[in-house]
């Protein structure tokens, strides 16, 4: 899938992609249209670069001329269709001109620095002879027009034009049909270097990509993760987005630690307001800026690269397609199930599922699907408040309230206990209090007896 | 020369018509032919497009700018491409409108470029920043469109023109009526009551607290006002209009204003699409409206010839509207002709 299309996942890529400080709207387009990169060897390359940037940047001379190079690149543009039309033979107008030498020098500015930055990127092509031709003056400005020293009729024709009082309809045309040739031969002569253009035009972008990727990784205390193939794990894993938001307010994130393996379900328990749904949201923020090359939010991590991101949110309710949030979440699930069917290169993060119906079939439903991915050796955690324990499982559990301060800490679960927390935090929010102590008289007296 | 000298005090100024053919262009060539050609820049361009999609339609040339050697212009590509003089391209942006990007360049020789410009009132002053830091030029000359339609406003200048003329109406009496109207929508001062913050939200109806803030009554535009509740702007000392002002929303708001005290916030002139007789009757009740950005109104050129060959008696024609408006009133085409 594209990048773009991952922006429907409600897992923060929309903002992560947001917060890339990308300099020309070209690399974004590009970046936006790529597949998400599946193959290790391709994601190795993707973290070789990434790390020579980093280190690049760190030096604060290079960091310097990179920020040059970022404010050079604001003026890269989408030039495609301009290429392939004068590779079609078609000759450029004035605009089309201005934009191949604009490229053409971005490229030279851009071309010493790009080399101190990443020896892991492609190089860009030479195209100084394209500036020179279309700089013939060497002013070296962006600018552009049919300058006179393009041919030597036209300095006389302009200079009559400039002496005569009024506007002179028969020497403009003359000037137009003379600058008409200087186009055709120009663009004669730029059709070797379209290959080229073609080239330094992607790089850049790539060049783009690259640094604000880099740059991202610096402010936001990313690691560059290991390449694993039998688990993913993460130490001291945070969510940038809701980590920058708490420290707005002066409080902090608590980092949280866990590992999970293929073909060992894990189920993931815990109190109401526990972090169970940031957890795995941030599982799927992390998988895919792991896939996309911009490192995991982590102290350090080993993650399986996979095809597919299954990732069960919640509520599901589309009152459009007239489904319920339990129709809506069951097609959900069979869409995994079938997928898994087929590939097992996938990682499914559910978030309560089944949690619309009764407990009673809840459990099994969720048991159920549980031992089928095991089966079926997928990556998978699941949040439940449904006391399942499926067997070959391992279980975590969000350690929970602690002297009224939450403590959002993922350890190993033993108990086969469901965790009774939620009276106690409802408490907390200072909810009706004759109904919560209703419910406590209820538990203590009558369930227990059954 | 007239009102030249007092143009050129200015960093920006913009010329608005009226109406079609009040003669606007001509208005702009003359001022265009009369700047010093020597040591000082000149930048040009126009605020939209909109005001020549008739012309688009019926594919009747609209007029064309007359750019000396030297002037910055800014066009869309389509016009660019369509322009008779030897221009140097500087730059192209990024934004595009519905006649491509807005190319800026620099005219080499002199020679005729249609004008079309900047999509949004943004772009617009970032432009006019630009022609001036970026480019040198003294002095930017905006074309300025007024129409319903949301496009970049030339209030954004810090002086204007008006052009007004015969092709509005071919009655002197009406024709001063409805220019004195808008003369004084151009006259409404800048409101003290709002800070500038910088981030004026550009849809919705706002309240505007005593400390100069603004706070949510409704959103989503002036169509919904009628659920405006008199609670929402007990104690505001304003209430911000992001949109357009019209008559139907004033006088809904008319007495709630009235007997409160409070005063009403658009963005500009070009906001306010109220007829005479409203305006009039809710000022002559105490009402109040203010502007956030307001440009200084130098002067009027009236033409007194219409398209369809009335032609008014324009020393008349000059006299009448120079007496109610209290301005300078030229016709260009008897300054040119008497020159």
């Amino acid at each position: 899938m594209k990048l773009r299309s991952y922006f429907e996942m409600p897992c923060g890529m929309r903002e992560v992609f947001a917060s890339l400080q990308l300099s020309s709207p070209l690399s974004g387009h590009l970046l936006l249209e790529r597949e998400m990169p599946v193959a290790s060897y391709k994601i190795a390359l993707l973290y070789r670069q990434l790390e020579d940037a980093v280190n690049a940047l760190r030096d604060n001379n290079i960091c310097n001329r990179a920020e040059i190079a970022k404010s050079v690149l604001t003026g890269l543009r989408d030039i495609r269709n301009t290429l392939s039309s004068i590779s079609a033979g078609k000759v450029p107008d004035d605009i089309e001109l201005y934009e191949i030498k604009n490229l053409a020098m971005i490229s030279e500015r851009v071309r010493p620095i790009l080399k101190e930055i990443s020896q892991s990127l492609p190089g860009l092509p030479v195209l100084e002879p394209v500036v020179d031709l279309l700089d013939p003056e060497s002013f070296r400005v962006p600018s552009f027009y049919i300058y006179d020293s393009y041919d030597s009729r036209l300095s006389e024709i302009r200079r009559e034009i400039k002496a005569s009082s009024a506007f002179s309809e028969e020497l403009y045309s003359q000037c137009a049909l003379i600058e008409d040739e200087v186009r055709r031969d120009l663009s004669v002569r730029l059709i070797p270097f379209v290959n080229d253009l073609n080239d330094a035009m992607h790089s850049l972008a790539e060049a783009d990509i690259l640094l604000a990727k880099a740059n991202l990784f610096i402010k936001w205390h990313l690691v560059i993760p290991e390449i694993s193939e039998k688990e993913t794990s993460y130490t001291e894993m945070f969510n940038p987005e809701i980590s920058e938001l708490l420290g707005h307010k002066g409080m902090v994130y608590q980092p949280v630690s866990l590992m999970i393996r293929k073909g060992t379900p894990t189920l993931l328990v815990g109190a109401n307001m526990g972090g169970k749904s940031v957890t795995l949201r941030t599982l799927a923020l992390s998988q895919l800026m792991f896939q996309f090359g911009l490192g995991v939010p982590a102290q350090c991590a080993e993650v399986i690269p996979i095809h597919q991101i299954h990732f069960l949110s919640g509520d599901y309710q589309d009152i459009k397609k007239g489904l319920s949030s339990f129709a809506a979440e069951m097609r959900q699930i069979d869409k995994l199930l079938r997928d898994s069917e087929k590939s097992s290169s996938i990682l499914a993060l559910l978030d309560e599922p089944a949690k619309t119906t009764n407990p009673y079939e809840g459990r099994a439903l969720v048991e159920s699907l549980l031992s089928i991915l095991k089966e079926r050796g997928i990556l998978s955690i699941t949040a439940t408040h449904y006391n399942a324990d499926p067997e070959g499982c391992v279980k975590l559990r969000v350690k929970g309230m602690e002297n009224g301060v939450m403590n959002y800490q993922i350890v190993c679960a033993d108990g086969g206990e469901a965790p009774r927390e939620a009276i106690n935090i409802a408490k907390s929010l200072g909810i009706d209090e004759r109904w919560l102590n209703e419910a406590v008289r209820l538990m203590e007296n009558k369930y227990n007896n059954i | 020369m007239p009102f030249v000298q007092e143009i050129m005090s200015y960093r920006s100024i913009s010329v608005v018509g009226l109406g079609k053919n009040t003669g606007k262009t001509e208005c702009l060539n003359y001022i265009l032919n009369r700047l010093p050609a020597e040591g000082y820049t000149v930048a040009v361009s126009s605020a939209g497009i909109d005001g020549e999609g008739v012309d688009q339609v019926t594919g009747t040339s609209k007029p064309e700018i007359f750019l000396r050697e030297g002037t910055l212009f800014a066009t869309s590509e389509k016009h660019y491409r369509e322009r008779q003089l030897i221009s140097e391209l500087l730059e192209i942006s990024n934004r595009k409108t519905s006649l491509g990007r807005v190319v800026t360049a620099r005219a080499i020789t002199g020679g005729k470029s249609q004008l079309s410009g900047h999509p949004t009132t943004q772009s617009l002053k970032r432009w006019i920043e630009r022609a001036s830091k970026i480019y040198g030029a003294n002095l930017t000359i905006i074309d300025g469109a007024l129409s319903r339609v949301s496009i970049a406003s030339p209030a954004v200048t810090e002086a204007l023109l008006l052009a007004t003329g015969a092709a509005l109406s071919a009655n002197i009496d009406n024709l001063v009526f409805r220019t004195s109207h808008m003369v004084s929508l151009i006259k409404l001062e800048k409101t003290t009551l709002l800070n500038d913050c910088g981030s004026i939200p550009e849809r919705g109806i706002w309240g505007v607290n005593s400390e100069g803030e603004l706070y949510s009554i409704v959103e989503g535009g002036v169509f919904s006002f009628s659920s405006i509740h008199p609670q929402a702007i007990e104690g505001a000392s304003a209430v911000f209009i992001s949109g357009a002002l019209t008559d139907r929303f004033l006088n809904h708001i008319r007495s709630l204003c009235l007997d409160n005290d409070i005063e009403l916030i658009i963005r500009d002139f070009t906001k306010a699409f109220i007829s005479p007789q409203v305006f009039s009757s809710f000022q002559r009740a105490g009402g109040k409206i203010k502007v956030l950005d307001k440009s200084r109104l130098i002067a009027v050129c009236a033409n007194p010839v219409s398209p369809e060959g009335y032609i008014l008696d324009s020393k008349r024609l000059c006299n009448k509207l120079s007496e109610t408006l209290d301005l300078p009133v030229y016709d260009i085409r008897r300054i040119n002709d008497e020159a």
